[in-house]
């Protein structure tokens, strides 16, 4: 039985209208059909699934890229009306630089909550903010209406070496959810404030030489701590001698210099080439190599002689001799000596002389000044450490009847050169004593005696450093309520060469930064 | 031809669109070692989102309607955690009128639908009597009569035919199985239907006699069926466990001595246990009552359960404690300090292998000497007590109790070295402080050298092997020769050290690499200081040496050499076959312009069973850590400090906590 057509149909409205409404479905899956029949049909065994697996993957295809062509429209479909301008100085590697951004209105209504994030790339350091940043890293600028203008600074450092680009960029938002412009620009590092040069042009130089190098801060300020790395060297075994191949740098004050020598092999290439860099917060900073020639003959040699209060020089050679000293160069002429200031010694106790030549200026064998060992010392006592942990046990501040562990440390160096049979020796306060738990980074614990340490280091490196530790414990007496405690009477190290020595601890605990007590001995609780 | 290309057509089509699409991984989980927990979650609804947070629990215990509401819950719980035991609760002797309102497809609905008139327990006038508002109870003893057969003989019929042959449960929580009747009932019974009632005496002897016939049946038709009964302790022989419901119900120290003695009764697997709860009130955040159940469940090896009450067993609170691994019970705990004769409880202490638990079940505060320096639990939800402190004494409040780990120390390093004296932080994979750092010291290696020790030989005992300066020594735990050589001949430089199986005998290889001033050659020995293969992991030109860590990183039961280089090169990571021959995966741990050297780690640090390599930053960086999958794909990041480290720091991983999870544990910050 014919179906009675629906009142709608029967104007004859509808017929047309979706007709030409599925028209472009209809043409689409015509396509597709032709598709499905040309290029699948008989040739898979399974032909349906096949093409319902290309249709899925393509369909997911085509969903993904209209997504991100609709992100990539939303994102630039509307202009934010907001300008933003930075302004920066010449970009100068290792000195804090002051960026600025400069937000205005330039569609003539006020943008309201508007806010800033710096994105700076890994090379560079935030030293300050202004305004400060929020907990999401944005800065809040507020309102900005058509006459006004706002200002994000950030005081920035580069550790990027000379020439490399480094973009300075930035997002500005309006709202939570508002347009976003960014905004940036890519700007290169014109020069360093650190660099680290040979501190003679010599072209030569002899087996067993050390080539200077000068390092020095030319910029308005003082760097932060550094490494000096060599990196490759063929030709010679090269190293800062007992430092190895690595110095850690500390800050160096405007304008302050360093003078360190690359030590050679006694059998050295034809040619030698080093390259060495500096580097700041893990980041190569300066870059820079050398070829020098390996210098035939034999290479004169200086003498050095110690008196009460200056070092003589004396060159038994038949030609005139330049030295690089900490404080400049200064000649010593054939047959003859000078004396100099142990203020001339460079990094490890060095100067560098040479001698020109018709060749050029060739390197010698480096002359080692008596001057006296720098011997850093220190002690503490702790009850947490410099990272939170808890060392320490017991009440604290201490209390009367009850024991109390704490940590103390002995820390030798980083000593300017190698020294041997270091003997550490500390004497504890009366009523403490050791528990037996210690800690030694290097060397021995001979502590016998309960009230005391004893701390042997056979061989400590030229610029490295010994850490001691000792755990004691103490339990207050009566009379020592309302005091400080006293824990380590003497500390003393010594060879025999050096010696130094630390005032006694006790338990104020000093250095102590999460210990919040006055260290005072509180009287004993009543039951 | 055609099939050949039709499948490679949808491999292909398979490998795309499980690219573009996300990927969910479950990972398992599940708390293992004390405490073990359980929780009574015996509400109508579960939801998806509980499932994860379920699968913490140790046993569940779950209303027996639930498989036909969530069978897939259910077996998704066990894919989450394949040890949990899920029982199903089911009244021994009590029906809610609720339950004649259910469809027959639910278990409980079939159940009502067939209960007799005649198993109805009854007053002398005739009358259903109850224990629980809105449900009736079921007489259970062997006078219950009926057509057929009694409800102590229907019930275990029922368990095996519409319980456990669904295969998702692995036994049964049987509520109500009361000591006596003559309390519940609220008024005299007529167990025999006579119009008589029984004496109290009488009437308890029955009941006990009938509830112990109905667990015999169920346990013979049943035979593979774990079962708890909640209520008296005198079918603790008959059953795997006995809930320790309200737990203290009225005597602290007799409740204990009742949980403990029926522990020693029950079947094995032993599953007693003890139900803590805030009286029907809605305080999750009373922490102190439930230290004091866990404590004293922690007194036995029982499981424990913390929640709002029995008009309200479906809440999942969850605390810190749960998650702390106290590891397995050193024998059984012990009275330490007796309360005054004039008051009641005495302050008990149980040792683990990771820790102690304590409780007070005075009621006054106590001053406890523990035996030892030990750890507080570092928690967020109760700081002032779980604060991560170190103490040798114990201030206990009344009816209160204390988890506590003991203190780390370099004895807990094991297969993976570290520089002997070096302060050592411990942190979890998320970045977060676990326990207090401490000094890595052994008296038996020299000061500075770097330390291994583990099982490296496949005997029993640990070995140590140390490498001090240019020498490596090899001490067999076994006793015999000491092995010493010298990996790169004599030197003044320093070296990396690892160790690990990197071949298919049973011992372990000895791994040494220059760290730093030389080429990157890494040297593989054996114990005995024969060198099986080397190669130069960077250019060769490079002279910044190289750092290793072995382990298996892809998770097909071979290990993998790691290499990072030192000094001076980029943080490029490479990993390689353990014969030198590259695996082909590489990848740049930080940004590739920092060239402070990497320190590496290999280490299972989420649990999931596969091995995440760990960075940790070099020379003039500040101290931070990445986590890495064997791709190269960052997991997690943190940093350990805001002010850039001369040295760098080096990192390792072991299982300090014994929990599975690998810690990192992270030298180079000085303590001082």
């Amino acid at each position: 039985m014919a179906k009675k057509p629906s009142i709608r149909t029967q104007t004859g409205f509808l017929r047309p209208t979706s007709s030409v409404l599925l028209a472009p479905a209809r043409a689409m899956s015509s396509h597709v059909r032709r598709i499905y029949h040309e290029k699948y049909q008989g040739q898979y065994r399974f032909a349906f699934i096949v093409f319902l697996f290309d249709a899925f993957l393509t369909g997911i295809i085509v969903t993904l890229l209209g997504i991100n062509i609709f992100l990539w429209a939303s994102s630039n479909s509307k202009t934010s009306g907001l300008e933003a301008e930075v302004h920066a100085p010449v970009m100068i590697a290792s000195q804090t630089i002051p960026v600025e951004v400069v937000i205005k209105s330039t569609d003539g209504r006020i943008h309201r909550d508007v806010s800033l994030t710096w994105e700076f790339s890994p090379s560079i350091d935030v030293k300050a903010m202004s305004p400060a940043a929020g907990l999401f890293g944005s800065v809040k600028l507020g309102d900005i209406s058509p006459l006004s203008q706002a200002h994000a600074k950030v005081r920035i450092q580069v550790h990027a070496e000379v020439g490399s680009k480094v973009p300075l960029r930035f997002r500005v938002r309006e709202g939570l959810w508002g347009n976003t412009i960014q905004g940036g620009e890519v700007r290169q590092v014109e020069s360093g404030a650190l660099y680290a040069e040979p501190a003679v042009e010599a072209k030569e130089v002899f087996p067993g030489a050390a080539i200077p190098l000068r390092i020095k801060n030319t910029g308005n300020e003082e760097t932060d701590a550094f490494i000096l790395r060599l990196i490759r060297n063929t030709g010679s075994n090269a190293s800062f001698g007992n430092l190895g191949t690595m110095v850690q740098m500390e800050k160096l004050a405007a304008g302050e210099e360093k003078i360190i020598g690359i030590q050679l092999d006694q059998e050295i290439s034809n040619s030698v080439q080093l390259t060495w860099q500096l580097e700041q917060q893990g980041r190569i900073i300066f870059r820079k190599s050398g070829i020098w020639k390996s210098a035939v003959g034999i290479a004169p040699q200086v003498t050095v002689k110690k008196n009460e209060k200056n070092i003589e020089i004396q060159n038994n050679n038949n030609t005139d001799i330049k030295i690089v000293g900490m404080q400049g160069e200064f000649d010593v002429p054939q047959n003859q000596s000078r004396t100099i200031d142990p203020s001339q010694a460079t990094i490890g106790g060095y100067v560098f002389p040479y001698i020109e030549s018709s060749h050029g200026s060739q390197l010698v064998v480096p002359t080692l000044l008596p001057i006296p060992v720098q011997l850093p010392f220190e002690a503490e006592v702790r009850y947490y450490s410099a990272t939170g942990d808890q060392l320490g046990i017991g009440p604290l501040p201490p209390r009367e009847g009850e024991l109390t562990s704490y940590w103390v440390l002995w820390r030798v160096g980083p000593v300017d050169r190698e020294l041997n049979d270091l003997h550490v020796h500390a004497k504890l306060a009366s009523g403490v004593e050791r528990t037996g738990a210690f800690t030694a980074s290097l060397g021995k614990n001979n502590s016998v005696d309960k009230n005391e340490m004893d701390w042997l280091i056979p061989r400590l490196e030229a610029g490295t450093k010994a850490e001691f530790g000792l755990e004691i414990q103490v339990k207050p007496k009566p009379e020592q309520v309302g005091k400080v405690l006293p824990l380590v009477s003497t500390s003393t190290i010594e060879n025999v060469f050096v010696q130094n020595w630390k005032n006694p601890l006790t338990s104020l605990l000093d250095s102590d930064f999460k210990n919040k007590s006055p260290g005072i001995v509180l009287p004993r609780i009543s039951k | 031809m055609h099939d050949m290309f039709f499948w490679k057509r949808m491999c292909a089509s398979f490998l795309a669109v499980t690219l573009v699409l996300p990927v969910s991984v479950s990972a398992a989980s599940g708390i293992r070692g004390s405490p073990k927990i359980l929780n009574l979650y015996l509400g109508w609804e579960i939801k998806e989102s509980d499932v994860p947070l379920l699968a913490r629990w140790d046993m569940l215990v779950l209303d027996v309607d639930q498989q036909q509401r969530y069978p897939h819950l259910i077996r998704q719980l066990r894919e989450r955690n394949p040890k949990i035991i899920i029982l199903a609760y089911i009244s021994s002797s009590e029906i809610a009128q609720a339950r004649f309102l259910e469809s027959t497809d639910f278990p409980m609905g079939r159940l009502a639908k067939d209960v007799q008139d005649a198993w109805y327990l009854r007053a002398p006038n005739g009358n259903r009597t109850e224990f629980w508002p809105g449900s009736s109870l079921l007489n259970v003893t062997n006078l219950s009569s009926g057509t057929g057969e009694r409800w102590n003989e229907y019930l275990p019929r029922f368990i095996r035919d519409q319980v456990m042959s669904t295969g998702l449960w692995d036994g049964i929580f049987l509520d109500n199985t009361f000591v006596g009747i003559s309390y519940f009932a609220r008024s005299q019974v007529d167990l025999d239907r006579n119009g008589r009632a029984e004496t109290d005496v009488d009437a308890n002897t029955k009941w006990q006699a009938g509830t112990r016939s109905l667990i015999h049946a169920i346990r013979a038709l049943n035979p593979n069926a774990l079962l708890i009964g909640n209520g008296g302790t005198v079918y603790a022989d008959q059953l795997n466990g006995i809930l320790s419901e309200n737990f203290p119900s009225w005597n602290w120290n007799e409740n204990l001595r009742e949980y403990r003695d029926a522990l020693t009764k029950n079947r094995g697997p032993k599953l007693g246990s003890i139900n803590v709860n805030t009286k029907n009130e809605a305080r999750p955040q009373d922490f102190k009552r439930m230290r004091f159940g866990l404590a004293s469940t922690l007194m036995d090896d029982g499981y424990y359960s913390f929640d709002q009450g029995d008009w309200n067993h479906h809440v999942m609170w969850w605390y810190d404690e749960y998650e702390a691994n106290l590891g397995m019970p050193q024998g059984a705990a012990k009275k330490i300090i007796e309360q005054p004769t004039t008051a009641e409880g005495s302050v008990w202490l149980r040792r683990f292998t990771k820790g102690i638990a304590v409780v007070n079940g005075t009621n006054v505060a106590r001053r406890i000497n523990l035996p030892g320096v030990f750890e507080r639990l570092r928690g967020k939800q109760d700081p002032q007590t779980n604060d991560g402190s170190l103490i040798r004494t114990l201030n206990l409040d009344a009816q209160d109790g204390a988890i506590l780990f003991n203190r780390s120390d370099v004895s807990d390093i094991k297969n993976t070295s570290f520089q002997n004296g070096s302060f050592v932080r411990i942190f979890n994979g998320q970045g977060q402080v676990v326990q207090n750092g401490f000094f890595a010291q052994r008296e038996d290696a020299p000061s500075g050298a770097l330390v291994f020790i583990g099982n490296v030989d496949s005997e029993e005992r640990e070995d140590q092997i140390y490498m001090n300066g240019d020498t490596v020594t090899v001490k067999p735990g076994k006793g015999g020769k000491v092995i010493n050589f010298k990996p790169f001949g004599k030197s003044k430089q320093t070296f990396t050290l690892s160790v690990g199986n990197v071949n298919r005998d049973p011992q372990k290889e000895i791994i040494v690499a220059r760290n730093g001033g030389g080429p990157s050659e890494v040297r593989v020995f054996n114990m005995k200081g024969k060198l099986l293969v080397s190669w130069v992991a960077y250019n060769p030109a490079f002279l910044g040496g190289v750092r290793t860590a072995v382990g298996d990183v892809d998770g097909d039961g071979l290990r993998e050499i790691v290499t990072a280089p030192g000094p001076g090169g980029g943080p490029h990571i490479k990993i390689w076959k353990t014969d030198g021959k590259n695996w082909g995966g590489s990848f740049f741990a930080f940004d590739p312009g920092e060239v402070g050297g990497v320190s590496i780690a290999i280490g299972d640090v989420d649990g999931d069973g596969k091995a995440e390599i760990i960075a940790g930053s070099g020379q003039g960086s500040i101290p931070r850590v990445r986590i890495f999958d064997f791709r190269g794909t960052l997991k997690q990041e943190f940093r350990i400090g805001n002010v850039p480290l001369a040295q760098g720091i080096t990192v390792g991983t072991t299982d300090i906590q014994g929990d599975g999870k690998d810690e990192i544990f992270i030298t180079g910050q000085s303590a001082f």
